[in-house]
């Protein structure tokens, strides 16, 4: 479990390393960067900053909205219930 | 501290844009993963307060944020590997990345984290505690975790054969 520990590192393994990573980061590659410009970046950036804000403004109303409408449920059974009799004689 | 100014940024993002997508495409193996993750990143560095830095700590810290996407795509991937594992009733979590190059098999074999701590030690040139910074180890295990990759990645050079001279 712990072979790297003993098994120390020679000077020419470490030039290897050091020459492949090299290679590495210099290897042409057949896939190229799909990046924007930054100008397009900077206008994305800050169309989310613009969401995020109206996001933290919106939050309170969409956690509210379930209980506003659970409330209104309950007003509207309330009201009902208590017209029940007087409604009942009318269409009687 | 303030945020990035336009002019800022488009230097920023000039100098810094296709190392950072290097390093994003041969941690992940995946140019469209390395295209999101770049652009993410400096999405995220005009969010934060960084209008007073100089271009070497806007580098440090443009690195930094794209360290930090890999290591919560890296979570993520193993919490669904791990999930798909029970699913299947399997324990094969090993993904290949799609590398493309003779190149980069070698450094495909390594583990995703060992990649990473390669780059930025070796293309990069980072210290170990920028290192330890970008990836959120202790400054104290880069050492030792850099010396495993190291070693691991000599393995498999001398698996392949592959010599400096070569």
């Amino acid at each position: 479990m712990v072979e790297w520990l003993w098994r120390a590192m020679s000077a020419d393994e470490e030039q290897n390393i050091a020459a492949y990573m090299s290679r590495l980061a210099t290897a042409g590659s057949r896939h190229t960067p799909r990046l924007p410009t930054a100008e397009v970046l900077w206008v994305k950036a800050q169309m989310l900053e613009r969401w995020e804000a109206e996001r933290r403004v919106q939050a309170p109303l969409d956690v509210m909205e379930p209980f506003q409408i659970g409330a209104g449920l309950i007003a509207a059974g309330i009201l009902l219930f208590w017209s029940l009799p007087a409604l009942l004689r009318v269409l009687s | 501290m303030a945020r990035l100014d336009e002019r800022v940024f488009a230097s920023c993002y000039q100098q810094n844009s296709r190392a950072l997508w290097a390093y994003l495409y041969r941690v992940t193996g995946k140019a469209s993963d390395a295209d999101d993750l770049a652009q993410e990143a400096f999405c995220r560095l005009l969010q934060a307060d960084v209008g007073g830095l100089g271009d070497e700590e806007l580098r440090r810290y443009v690195f930094r944020i794209g360290s930090n996407l890999l290591a919560d795509r890296w979570r993520r991937a193993t919490l669904e590997a791990s999930w798909l594992d029970r699913l299947r009733g399997t324990s094969d979590t090993h993904v290949d990345p799609e590398y493309d190059d003779s190149v980069s098999r070698e450094f495909a074999a390594l583990k995703p984290r060992e990649r990473a701590l390669l780059w930025l030690a070796y293309v990069e040139g980072e210290s170990h505690q920028d290192i330890a910074a970008a990836l959120g180890l202790s400054p104290g295990s880069i050492k030792v975790l850099l010396s495993r990759a190291r070693g691991h990645l000599r393995d498999q050079l001398v698996a392949k054969g592959i010599t400096a001279r070569a």
